[in-house]
């Protein structure tokens, strides 16, 4: 048993946490998050220049070949920091390349992701439909050897940034199954057009229409493979990613919380020395350990390639109401300050909501839980 | 990071597994059939089995009688035991003076005691709490004197588990009245056959004989009984207590396995109101949520068990997994009851009759849980203050 992170999985988070502190900090991701794009492309550089975006890309790719676990510990760091921007989509588009990618794919676009290069995206809700496959009704016809695509995607994250986006359609194959299919959608297709949506913390998420699209042949992944199995194998890395994002902020939520606790007075005393407080704070202390074993569970079983569906679902579940648990009573302890637009609180509580519903929300998790203990 | 046992835990894991196939715990006596903890009743017998296996003392160092492994195979041990639903009441007690003996014993005292402890020819229960003296051990009332070679002790203890079927008492009692609350307790081993104790039992709520009250009317103890330095008493009361919070709560997420396993099965074979209870979406949500919180509680327990492992004390995270398992034990208990309706009971039906009596057994008596062992409140002053450096209040 061995419950702590590698002394390199350390090294890097200490690196990560100390450049994202200077380079960074959270009045600059205001600055971001309230211009057009949120995203910063000298940052991105300097990211990418630290082998973030080729962290687990093969060495043979231009990348460092490190491992989930080592995504999942540089992710907890850019949630603690509320990073904006498509890093997440990028390592998500990444694992999907690496893992549904054909050779020729890989070597194409592998590099240029490693480089910094190439910002992916991933387009799989619609309007209507969440996570569930078989709900999905963007269509993949055959057309001129190449591919055509209609449909309207949602929730897509930094797409007018992002050069690339990994877009779930159905396809028929030759017996007439229709089988939901990821395939590499250039940005940059006459007919895809991006709408900014209302975001519920700042992110930057589009509405995507695919008005025919044209995708050349040699842009469908997971080829010769068990399709949708591969799909939803990475909804679930995505999700357990996800997880790893929320204990980040949830630590800096926390670390926030009781920072301020000591500090403030009131009737001559810490208000951190108030019961009432402490136990709001204990509740958090709580929750938060909680979040952070069961993720680690499942990012570990990932990486060592042993089952893991029902642990990704169990983690994702809790995560998604234990943060929100502990937003809540952060607020509580912080009271009219920590309401305020410029306080960097509803940075991280604003966004627990997207986050919860990212790679399917609690209830959904559960009942997928439901089926796997045997209801 | 790696959350796999090693090679030889596992191995002990089947160990303990064959054994309770073989020899079903539900075979042995029992004389408290408590199965409220989630790690089973009080069963002299099977204590005494256990310390045949050398499981009793599996970690303490062999020239005591224990067996010199490691903390984790001891977890491992418990773990196994509590899915089985081993009666470990009877040993969980001996277990804190034990610790207690092992780090502040007298070389005397560990020769004489420990070996006893490991084979079960004494058990022990831990005397601590007072009719005035309950969070606020500080306020302990029970007077020793000391009288020549020996203390006199006089005093009223109240609810300490299973005193009327353990031969020892670990006795809390205050030495020095002039010197600050804290620093005039003093801990003793005290024999409750002894001239002047008197033990009763209290029946709790769930209707079992669990706790009891110590009466001490000049009860003469040995200098010898003295466990620790004079005056010293309540550090080492606190870290015996680490024990009980820690030991004591690690095994819900086994324990309670089991139970949703049933819970699961019930369901799965269950109609009311004309359709099938797994059509009940509510229903199946719950049980869900208690899966995945057993798994966080799994978890939360691994972390403390492996700090522990690589010798480090525990602090605030014994409180972590104390309030976690003790307020997921009685969210469990809850839903049980939600699934099993209105006709848990009904006794009659041979299928669910164990089924209904435990659910209806745990509802009340998980609620003592978050009680014993320190109160949850009294845990998140200790997460607060230890484990988030908030200042006293
Ligand atoms: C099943 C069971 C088994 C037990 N076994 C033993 C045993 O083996 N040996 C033994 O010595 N004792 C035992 N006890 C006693 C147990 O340790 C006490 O019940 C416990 O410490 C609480 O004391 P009390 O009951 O006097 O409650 P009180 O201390 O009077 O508490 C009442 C309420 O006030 C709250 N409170 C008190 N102080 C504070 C504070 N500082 N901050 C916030 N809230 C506070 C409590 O949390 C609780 O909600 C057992 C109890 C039970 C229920």
């Amino acid at each position: 048993m061995d419950f702590s992170y590698s002394e390199e999985q350390e090294m890097l988070r200490k690196i990560a946490r100390d450049f994202l502190a200077t380079e960074c900090p959270r009045d600059t991701i205001r600055q971001m998050i309230r211009e057009q794009t949120g995203h910063d492309p000298k940052l991105w550089q300097k990211m990418a220049e630290l082998g973030w975006m080729g962290l687990v890309i093969p060495e043979e790719f231009g990348g460092t070949g490190g491992s989930f676990l080592d995504a999942a510990a540089l992710i907890e760091e850019t949630g603690r920091a509320s990073l904006p921007g498509p890093f997440f989509t990028t390592l998500v588009g990444t694992l999907a390349l690496m893992n549904m990618g054909s050779q020729p794919q890989k070597q194409e676009l592998l590099p240029q992701v490693a480089e910094g290069s190439m910002v992916l995206t991933l387009a799989i809700s619609e309007p209507g439909v969440g996570y569930e496959l078989d709900a999905i009704r963007s269509q993949a016809t055959v057309k001129n050897g190449g591919y055509v695509i209609k449909g309207t995607k949602l929730f897509v994250d930094n797409a007018d940034v992002a050069d690339m986006m990994i877009c779930l359609a159905g396809i028929r194959s030759g017996t007439g199954k229709r089988q939901v299919t990821p395939f590499l959608v250039d940005m940059r297709s006459p007919g895809v057009v991006c709408t900014p949506l209302q975001s519920l913390g700042g992110e930057k998420q589009f509405q995507v229409t695919l008005k025919n699209v044209k995708v050349p042949h040699g842009r469908m992944l997971a080829e010769g493979m068990e399709t949708e199995r591969e799909v939803r194998r990475l909804i679930k890395w995505a999700a357990t990613l996800k997880c790893a994002e929320m204990v980040g902020g949830a630590q800096q939520v926390m670390d926030m919380t009781t920072d301020y606790v000591k500090e403030r007075v009131q009737f001559d005393h810490p208000i951190g020395s108030l019961q009432a407080l402490q136990h709001h704070c204990a509740n958090m202390l709580i929750d938060l350990e909680g979040m952070k074993y069961i993720t680690y569970l499942a990012a570990w079983r990932i990486n060592e390639g042993i089952p893991y569906s029902k642990e990704a679902a169990m983690a994702k579940s809790w995560n998604s109401d234990a943060y929100k648990r502990i937003c809540d009573l952060a607020h509580q302890c912080h009271g009219a300050i920590g309401f305020c637009e410029d306080h960097d609180l509803p940075l991280y509580s604003k966004r627990v909501m997207p986050s919860a519903f990212a790679f399917g929300d609690a209830p959904t998790q559960r009942q997928f839980v439901a089926r796997a203990i045997g209801l | 990071m790696d959350f796999r046992f090693s090679e030889q835990e596992e191995k002990l894991r089947l160990q303990v597994r064959q054994f309770c196939e073989e020899e079903p715990p539900e075979s042995f006596p029992c004389e408290i059939e408590d199965e409220g903890y989630g790690f089973g009743g009080w069963s002299r017998a099977f204590t005494t089995r256990l310390g045949q296996k050398g499981w009793l003392s599996i970690s303490w160092p062999q020239e005591y009688g224990g067996m010199g492994r490691t903390v984790m195979e001891r977890f491992v041990v418990a773990e196994e035991l509590a899915y089985h639903r081993a009666p470990q009441y009877g040993h969980l007690f001996g277990d804190a003076v034990a610790a207690g003996l092992l780090t502040h014993g007298t070389e005397a005292q560990k020769k004489d005691f420990l070996p006893k402890l490991a084979r079960a020819e004494i058990l022990f229960s831990t005397g601590l709490s007072e009719p005035g003296a309950g969070s606020d051990l500080l306020n302990t009332a029970t007077r020793a004197i000391k009288s020549g070679d020996d203390y006199i002790l006089n005093g009223q203890k109240i609810w300490p588990t299973g005193a009327h079927l353990a031969e020892w008492s670990l006795i809390l009692a205050r030495t020095d009245p002039e010197a600050p609350k804290s620093r005039g307790l003093s801990t003793f081993l005290v024999d409750v056959r002894s001239p002047g104790v008197t033990v009763n039992p209290i029946i709790d709520m769930a209707g079992a004989e669990s706790f009891t009250e110590i009466f001490l009317e000049d009860v003469r103890v040995p200098r010898e009984n003295l466990l620790g330095q004079e005056n010293r008493g309540l550090p080492l009361v606190f870290e015996c207590l680490e024990g009980d919070r820690f030991w004591g709560r690690c095994l819900r997420h086994a324990g309670s396995r089991k139970d949703l396993e049933e819970l699961v099965e019930y369901t799965t074979q269950t109609r009311y109101n004309g359709r099938s209870l797994l059509d009940d979406q509510v229903l199946r949500d719950q049980l869900a949520e208690i899966a995945i919180e057993l798994e966080v509680s799994r978890m939360i327990n691994y972390k403390a068990a492996w700090l522990m492992n690589q010798g480090a004390s525990l602090s605030w995270e014994s409180s972590v997994v104390k309030t976690f398992a003790d307020e997921l034990g009685q969210r469990i208990a809850a839903i049980g009851l939600q699934v099993l309706g209105p006709e848990i009971q009904l006794q009659d039906d041979p299928k669910w009759a164990a089924l209904r009596k435990r659910f209806t057994f745990l509802y009340n008596f998980n609620r003592g849980l978050s009680l014993a062992g320190g109160t949850s409140e009294i845990q998140r002053n200790t997460i607060a203050m230890r484990g988030l450096g908030l200042p006293r209040s």
